[in-house]
């Protein structure tokens, strides 16, 4: 990036790497079929499937295929993911880090728990990252202020302490309930 | 450190099965995470790990192989696949997930009441792979470090249910002390009595270190501060203390570094004999690389870390002891409070030269009857929240939604620094026996 010589040449060249919506602007964008566990189908532009890592890696050895199975992803989070990476992709585009920022926080802000909590399995196996990281961040959120029950029935864990070993555990780290409610 | 940075990075550029930016974190924890599991699981031979180096072809590439389709994956008619069996078949529960990627986002205190959640949970919890983890992802100040004159340190959280430590006044510390900076989740104390030791601890973890006697006599003019900046790719953590030594018998300075690295103490080569300079106004802090001490008269000391040199900035004319150096978005700038017509404002001085960057007004619909009498700028933290003490009430105010939470009572019976605090599970160092 930090040549001297600022031709118009050499700019484009640096630049082909990068997706170009510009050149044969005639071709149509491919299209690539994923199948949710529910068998719904989902139609995206090859460019949001490549962003699951997962999905890019499956195409990279099989590129004659054209419908993905998700055997893992039921199609309600499966929606909402698309929606977030076809956003993420206009950032791509357009980087503009205090929109994307804005548009992360309230992508999650509307979700219900539960939508969060079905999204992140989805987001993970999907090996979308960037996502992930929002989702997660955005979880930690809601729990800080919780409960140890309030985070088990928030994401359905089985306590699998005896009554003793919780006690003892709640006496060791008594400084750390203070002022918890207990809900 | 470079080298091995980018020979990693070239490594990961080549790979096709990688996303397109990758966190070099996630590489580094991925393969911790091996580790991790491996402990956890107990397959690995009695729980011990073996230590891989990072950038060995293969092992931070490894990881990866396994979610690889091999190439002759049998397909099903009508050009749909099916995913090959072996890889991620598997049913992902969400509370592993949110256990390897959620929990890191946690202030430390939260963190500590959720190992009662679930074995599996304490056992990642209390693993050094997640204290390094923890570290390295949450950074938000969580509070403030305080002391006043004759009594034990104390700490105000900002959200007192999610953020606290176990032992605000440090006492699990050998000796009474006083506590004098703060970097990254973990504190720089001295001792009050004998040769005034120095001590580095986590008041989460109760973990401490006693640093070895410095080699130049450190006076009470002695002016410090702790560096210790979290790495995602090495695993022990790394701190300095950087002492500014006032010599006794000139008006000069001297700059003697501890590194926990050699676990030893280092006199640089610069000598500081700038008059503006001397004497210091108490401790200093860190910020990227630098670390900053106010000067008694208007002035800021600046020390690069990497080149152990020196600088003079000069504060703003009207400087005085209501103002607040300290850090915006990980540059150095200086907070002034100002009175105009019954309104509270805090001009922000900014850039090298300590010029004007704004004004940001205290609005008194927000701020109440706090307007009247004292207010005094002790910090910005985490992007967007100024926190200012009035005569009755410290207060956190919210710049961009100008939005103002109490956070605790104001005292009156002396004048002390405030140390932001992360509440992070940062280790001390070679962990103790």
């Amino acid at each position: 990036m930090s040549s001297s010589t600022d031709s118009p040449t050499l700019t484009t060249e640096t630049t082909q790497l990068s997706p170009q919506p510009d050149t044969e602007t005639a071709k149509p964008t491919k299209k690539i079929t994923l199948k949710s566990s529910d068998n719904q189908i989902f139609e995206v532009e090859e460019s949001v499937a490549m962003e699951f890592a997962t999905v890019k890696s499956f195409f990279e050895d099989s590129p004659s295929t054209d419908t993905v199975p998700l055997p893992n992803v039921t199609a309600k989070p499966l929606s909402q993911v698309i929606e977030f990476c076809k956003e993420q992709i206009k950032f791509k585009a357009n980087p503009d880090e205090a929109q994307k920022k804005k548009y992360n926080a309230e992508f999650v802000t509307e979700k219900s728990d539960k939508d969060l909590v079905d999204m992140i399995p989805v987001a993970n196996y999907l090996e979308i990252k960037d996502l992930l990281d929002v989702l997660n961040q955005a979880v930690a959120d809601r729990i800080e202020n919780k409960s140890v029950e309030y985070v088990r029935s928030f994401f359905g864990i089985d306590n699998d302490f005896t009554a003793e070993e919780e006690a003892a555990l709640r006496r060791e780290h008594a400084w750390a309930y203070e002022g918890v409610d207990e809900d | 450190m470079a080298d091995l940075e980018d020979c990693q990075m070239e490594e990961i550029d080549d790979d096709p099965i990688l996303p397109d930016e990758l966190d070099l974190f996630e590489e580094s924890l991925r393969l911790y995470m091996v580790y991790s599991l491996e402990l956890i699981i107990g397959c690995n031979g009695g729980g011990k790990y073996k230590k891989r180096p990072l950038n060995t072809p293969g092992s931070s590439i490894l990881g990866f192989q396994a979610i690889h389709p091999s190439p002759g994956l049998t397909r099903v008619q009508k050009g749909c696949a099916k995913f090959p069996g072996h890889i991620k078949q598997e049913e992902i529960k969400i509370e592993d997930v949110v256990r390897q990627h959620a929990l890191c986002f946690l202030p430390a205190k939260s963190v500590c009441r959720f190992k009662t959640v679930s074995k599996e949970w304490l056992k990642w919890i209390d693993s050094p792979f997640f204290a390094h983890k923890q570290t390295n992802h949450f950074k938000h100040v969580s509070g403030l470090f305080c002391q006043f004159p004759g009594e034990s340190p104390s700490f105000i959280s900002f959200n007192p249910v999610a953020c606290g430590v176990s032992s605000p006044t440090l006492r699990f510390l050998p000796e009474p002390i006083d506590v004098r900076t703060s970097c990254n989740g973990l504190l720089g104390c001295q001792s009050r009595l004998g040769d005034n030791a120095y001590y580095i601890c986590n008041p989460v973890t109760e973990e401490w270190r006693m640093v070895p006697k410095p080699t130049l006599y450190h006076g009470s003019g002695t002016a410090i501060a702790l560096a210790f900046e979290p790495d995602a790719l090495q695993f022990e953590a790394q701190y300095e203390l950087i002492c500014a030594v006032t010599l006794q018998d000139r008006a000069a300075l001297l700059f003697e570094i501890y590194s926990s690295r050699t676990n030893s103490w280092r006199v640089c080569t610069a000598l500081c004999l700038e008059q503006d300079a001397l004497p210091l106004n108490g401790d200093g802090f860190y910020i990227r690389g630098f670390v900053y001490w106010e000067t008694q008269s208007g002035a800021v000391l600046g020390f690069d870390l990497k080149e152990e040199e020196y600088g003079i900035l000069s504060l703003p004319p009207t400087s005085n002891p209501t103002g607040a150096l300290t850090e915006l978005r990980g540059e150095l700038c200086y907070l002034l409070p100002r009175k105009d017509d019954d309104e509270w404002f805090i001009e922000v001085y900014g850039n090298m030269d300590m010029s004007l960057r704004r004004v940001i007004p205290l609005h008194s619909e927000v701020l109440g009857h706090l307007v009247d009498g004292q207010c005094r700028a002790l910090a910005f933290v985490n992007d967007d929240t100024m926190i200012i003490a009035t005569e009755t009430d410290v207060i956190a105010y919210q710049v961009r939604a100008r939005t103002m939470e109490w956070v605790i009572d104001a005292r009156t019976d002396g004048f002390v620094k405030y140390l932001p605090y992360v509440n992070s599970l940062a280790s001390v160092g070679p962990f103790r026996a």
